[in-house]
């Protein structure tokens, strides 16, 4: 080849090569500076500023990688090095995840402009999650306050688009006087550099869990990973010993499971809840986490093993990454397994709770419509799969574990395999890897319970032995009867609202039923099992008028003549003052053998009724929950008691009853576990009646016969009953004694609550004066927040009413008066619930709001669901009708404000809003 | 000139023909992996993936509903049935 060829030839490849450079601008460099914003009136606002050099001249978008809910963007400019100030406009970018549509924000900077730029704006932190009408979740979105602060990179951080081309970020903190910031960045001076080896600058900025003000630090080595924990410093210094001290056993367990280091550090920021009281969400990463861990509850500690697992399997830098799409399952289920089984290595749930939970959970998820059965479909059918991963593929690889050192003796196991699989970057086939320790063991394991052939067989490893009809060995002939009745895990529920389909249970119908079981048995016992304080799920403190409910939910319990409740869960959720401010008073004693406060017993631990000349010798035991079905309110609000084991306390206080009493029960929360060791190990107890159901049971022996929940019966002599009516009924058993004393039959009765159980007059009575009552106070009023929380001008909007929409809309208004929304109110007329906030809020216009309906005004005004509360405030409308100044269209969140499963299970938005359409009945 | 303008063609012939082979060859990524990115929506949405007002129950068969997270009991097509809550 000549020369001159040559030179076309590099010429020819120099010409497009040069084309494609010339696309390829190097990204900009962002140097972020964050400070409190200091302005009045604004303590939860952080401002951030960002200088960005070598922005392209074309123009600009910075994107947002949170939700707008969560990352609150305000005041934000945007100017040239000179001050020279730059359009800045704020949009809204949708995104699908599961189904919904997330809003996510964009700032757009639109060319041309210049190579450095300056962009400020402030971010409101805190957002709680939930609303203010369905309740909180108790969680929150970040904090910042006098104490501390803490935030995770995405609820703070806008980076230019594309942001996975930046490599050049840093940032730097402008905090107060003796605070600093903790992050999981490499420093350089003053500045924090994210970012992994030059790469991932990005991922590691927005991923950060990000501590301000003061903090200590402890620290330990899992091989060549050093683990940093630092602790906002308000932490006592006893809770952060057992923070330390739980965080670090999670973690070497995880280690030690996975043998290998991750990088060089793993930053964990340990704060408390926020003030407000709620938990602070967090986010883990390759190098780091933080989030509220203090006090350490087994919650927490499963959401860090969770967190710090995913660092091994699903986060870059540092994890193992599984090529065959048919195996990613195997992230989730390794995850969720494995974060349990760390906190149960951690001491906080015993071993057997973590394969106990899950095979409930599997069994539960049998037959539920939209699992997917396949777990190797996961990632390759649309929707949400959080049943999948977080119950299905977990107990898949416990059965898998299960069937590995079953069928070698012990000698394989799952954990083994881990290190090989995700001890390099790419994982090998799992199923090469898995030992065939009988013949075809892994096609069949895979292809039944992977691929959901066939359902785990749970009779032969994870179920209890059936109950049984008949006491082994059997009692003599019957001489003497018993009547118990029982309730549990009522949680407060004083009646039903009235828009439920399920319309079941409530006091008023409760006490109609015992009256007429009381006519069979004058002498019926009469017991709450325990849970009967009100379920604190959505709410952190209880606003006052759930604390009046309350009170009058446990007044209820002495007019139907309970004569011993047990202290359960609920009881304690908010914290044993609460417990001791509400039972003040009250007639019926609670018990509770177990459970202690400084050494002291929180309540009595015995009593003895008599019943048909029958002496009857109660305790109360409380077995805690653990594990999913502990809430962190519980496990926080009880730190500071101490719950003796349940056997060993029957085993020492059983005797000393049985020399008062004819017949020895214990009432309160035990799992049917429990009580199988119970009947084998407490000789002198009669009788278990549990709040506590849930287990895989064989219902009549049958290996395929598996229910989850265990059932009424006889273990061995020992008579077993479960309050699994809940809120919804309540339960009796009729026993029938030899002339020892010993139990011979029982007779289980189940009595729902249903619509055909009329009310007691004397409690509805009650019911209807509460009502009137407290419902009116100012403190119940202020409990219940007006709709629309977002909504300013719903919240404070002049509303005019139906009647004069009418005048101009009379064809709207005949169609309206044929909806049941026009007669939202009279629901509330005849369940007599006009004066209660909680349900009128969503039966009238705009309550709680200035303009508003308020409770006792004349109904014609503002009450029912007018045409407001779909199109808004309507007084300027009326004042000058245009278009512009009435809303037409009515989105679903609208309507899904009141038309919540809570109250209205079969809502479903698309089949319903043509009935309310102003069309429909023209078509 | 005109080698220049062939061997310009054959160059982007090749670059095409590799950029065809190479799509063809790349085995599928399926549409959803466990592996993505602290910068995708799907982590901005599971960031925050609580179950929007589920009613955290399920059928309980002759025993009504039952606690039951992240499940609802649907009644509405004449029988109970248990969901899952998106």
């Amino acid at each position: 080849m000549s020369p001159g060829n040559r030179l076309a030839i590099a010429f020819a490849l120099l010409v497009p090569s040069l084309a494609l450079l010339a696309g390829c601008q190097r990204p900009p460099a962002v140097a972020f500076t964050v400070a409190p914003a200091r302005a009045e009136g604004q303590p939860d606002r952080l401002a951030v500023t960002m200088r960005i050099q070598g922005a392209p001249s074309k123009g600009l978008e910075l994107r947002g990688f949170a939700t707008t809910g969560v990352l609150k963007i305000e005041d934000i400019s945007a100017a040239g090095a000179d001050g020279a100030p730059i359009a800045a406009a704020t949009t809204i970018e949708n995104a699908s995840f599961n189904n919904r549509t997330l809003d996510i924000p964009r700032i757009v900077l639109r060319g041309p402009l210049p190579p450095t730029l300056v962009v400020r704006y402030t971010v409101r932190t805190g957002t709680r999650e939930g609303d203010s009408h369905m309740g909180f979740t108790g969680r929150c979105h970040g904090y910042f306050g006098k104490e501390f602060g803490f935030t995770v990179g995405r609820d703070l951080f806008l980076l230019p688009d594309p942001p996975e081309a930046l490599r050049d970020l840093s940032v730097t903190f402008d905090l107060p006087q003796g605070w600093e910031a903790r992050a999981p960045w490499a420093k350089a001076g003053d500045a924090f550099r994210p970012g992994v080896d030059g790469t991932l600058a990005a991922e590691h900025l927005v991923s950060a869990a990000v501590g301000f003000g003061r903090f200590h630090e402890r620290s330990f080595d899992l091989g060549g990973t050093r683990c940093r924990l630092v602790f906002e410093a308000t932490i006592p210094a006893d809770q952060e010993e057992r923070v330390a001290r739980g965080l670090e056993a999670a973690a070497r367990y995880v280690h030690d499971l996975f043998g290998r280091d991750l990088g060089p550090e793993y930053l964990v920021v340990v704060v408390p809840k926020a003030p407000t009281g709620d938990e602070i969400a967090g986010e883990g990463w390759g190098t780091g986490q933080g989030e509220t861990l203090a006090p350490l509850t087994a919650d927490r500690l499963h959401t860090f093993a969770m967190s710090l697992i995913e660092a091994y399997v699903r986060h870059a830098p540092y994890r193992t990454e599984i090529a065959r799409p048919e195996e990613y399952w195997l992230v989730d289920g390794v995850k969720q397994l494995y974060s349990w089984r760390a906190v149960a290595a951690a001491g906080l749930i015993p071993e057997e709770e973590v394969t106990r939970s899950l095979a409930v959970g599997y069994l539960l998820s049998i037959g539920v419509l939209g699992v997917e059965p396949d777990l190797e479909k996961l990632y390759s059918t649309a929707g949400a799969h959080r049943i999948e991963t977080e119950a299905r593929a977990p107990f898949v690889l416990a059965h898998l574990d299960h069937e590995l050192r079953g069928g070698s003796g012990g000698k394989e196991t799952l954990d083994a395999l881990l290190p090989t699989v995700f001890g390099r970057s790419r994982a090998p086939s799992f199923w090469s890897i898995v030992p065939q320790v009988r013949p075809d063991f892994r096609a069949e394991f895979r292809t039944r319970y992977v691929q959901g052939r066939e359902i785990i067989p749970l009779g032969r490893a994870y179920t209890l032995a059936p109950t049984q009809p008949q006491p082994d060995p059997p009692a003599g002939p019957v001489t003497r009867r018993l009547t118990l009745l029982f309730t549990g895990d009522t949680q407060g529920y004083l009646e039903n609202c009235g828009c439920k389909v399920n319309q079941s249970g409530g006091v008023a119908r409760r006490s109609t039923a015992l009256a007429a079981l009381r006519k069979g048995d004058p002498q019926a016992l009469l017991l709450d099992v325990g849970s009967a304080f009100v379920r604190p799920e959505k709410q952190l403190e209880l606003d006052f008028l759930t604390r009046q409910e309350q009170a009058l939910y446990l007044g209820t319990l002495d007019m139907m003549r309970y004569q011993a409740a047990a202290v359960g869960t609920t009881e304690l959720t908010f914290g044993l003052d609460y417990f001791r401010e509400q039972t003040r008073g009250l007639s019926v004693p609670f018990l509770a053998a177990n459970i202690r406060n400084d050494g002291k017993p929180v309540a009595p631990a015995t009593l003895v009724l008599r019943s048909n000349g029958v002496r009857v010798g109660l305790i109360g035991v409380f077995e805690p929950p653990y594990g999913k079905t502990a809430t962190a309110l519980f496990e926080e609000n009880t730190q500071s008691l101490a719950f003796d084991d349940p056997i060993d306390t029957l085993k020492r206080v059983v005797p000393s009853l049985r020399t008062k009493a004819d017949l020895v029960v214990a009432i309160g929360r035990l799992t049917p576990y429990t009580i199988r060791t119970v009947a084998a190990s407490v000789p002198g107890l009669d009788a278990v009646i549990s709040s506590e159901y849930r287990a895989p049971a064989k219902i009549d022996g049958k290996e395929e016969h598996i229910h989850p929940e265990d059932q009424p019966g006889f273990v061995g002599r020992m008579l077993v009953a479960y309050s699994s009516l809940t809120n919804y009924g309540l339960s009796s058993v009729r026993l029938g004694l030899d002339a020892q004393g010993r139990i011979a039959s029982a007779e289980f009765g189940d009595h729902w609550l249903y619509e055909d159980t009329p009310d007691d007059p004397r409690v509805r009575e009650t019911l209807n004066r509460f009502y009137d009552r407290v419902g009116r106070l100012a403190a119940s009023l202020e409990a219940v927040p007006p709709l629309f929380a977002d909504d300013p001008e719903r919240r404070s909007g002049d509303y005019v009413g139906a009647a004069k929409c009418a005048e101009c809309h009379a064809a709207e208004m005949a169609q309206w008066r044929r909806t049941k929304h026009a007669s939202a109110y009279k629901t509330l007329l005849d369940r007599h619930r006009h004066f209660q906030p909680k349900c009128v809020v969503c039966h009238v216009v705009g309550f709680g709001t200035p303009h508003g309906y308020r409770l006792g005004m004349p109904e014609a005004l503002l009450a029912n669901v007018q045409c407001e509360v779909c199109h808004g405030p309507g007084a300027a409308h009326a004042a000058a009708p245009a278009k512009e100044n009435i809303r037409r269209e009515v989105p679903a969140k609208v309507c899904l404000e009141c038309h919540t499963p809570d109250h209205s299970d079969h809502f479903v938005y698309e089949e319903r809003l043509p009935k309310v359409r102003h069309d429909y009945f023209e078509q | 000139m005109s080698m220049v303008f062939k061997y310009s063609a054959r160059f982007l012939a090749i670059l095409a023909v590799t950029a065809l082979v190479l799509t063809a060859l790349v085995p599928s990524v399926p549409a959803h992996n466990p592996y993505v990115s602290a910068l995708s929506s799907v982590s901005v949405g599971s960031t925050y993936a609580v179950p929007i007002n589920c009613p955290n129950n399920s059928c309980g068969g002759k025993k009504g509903c039952r606690s039951h997270h992240g499940f609802y009991c649907d009644t509405s097509s004449g029988s109970c049935q248990t969901s899952k809550c998106l």
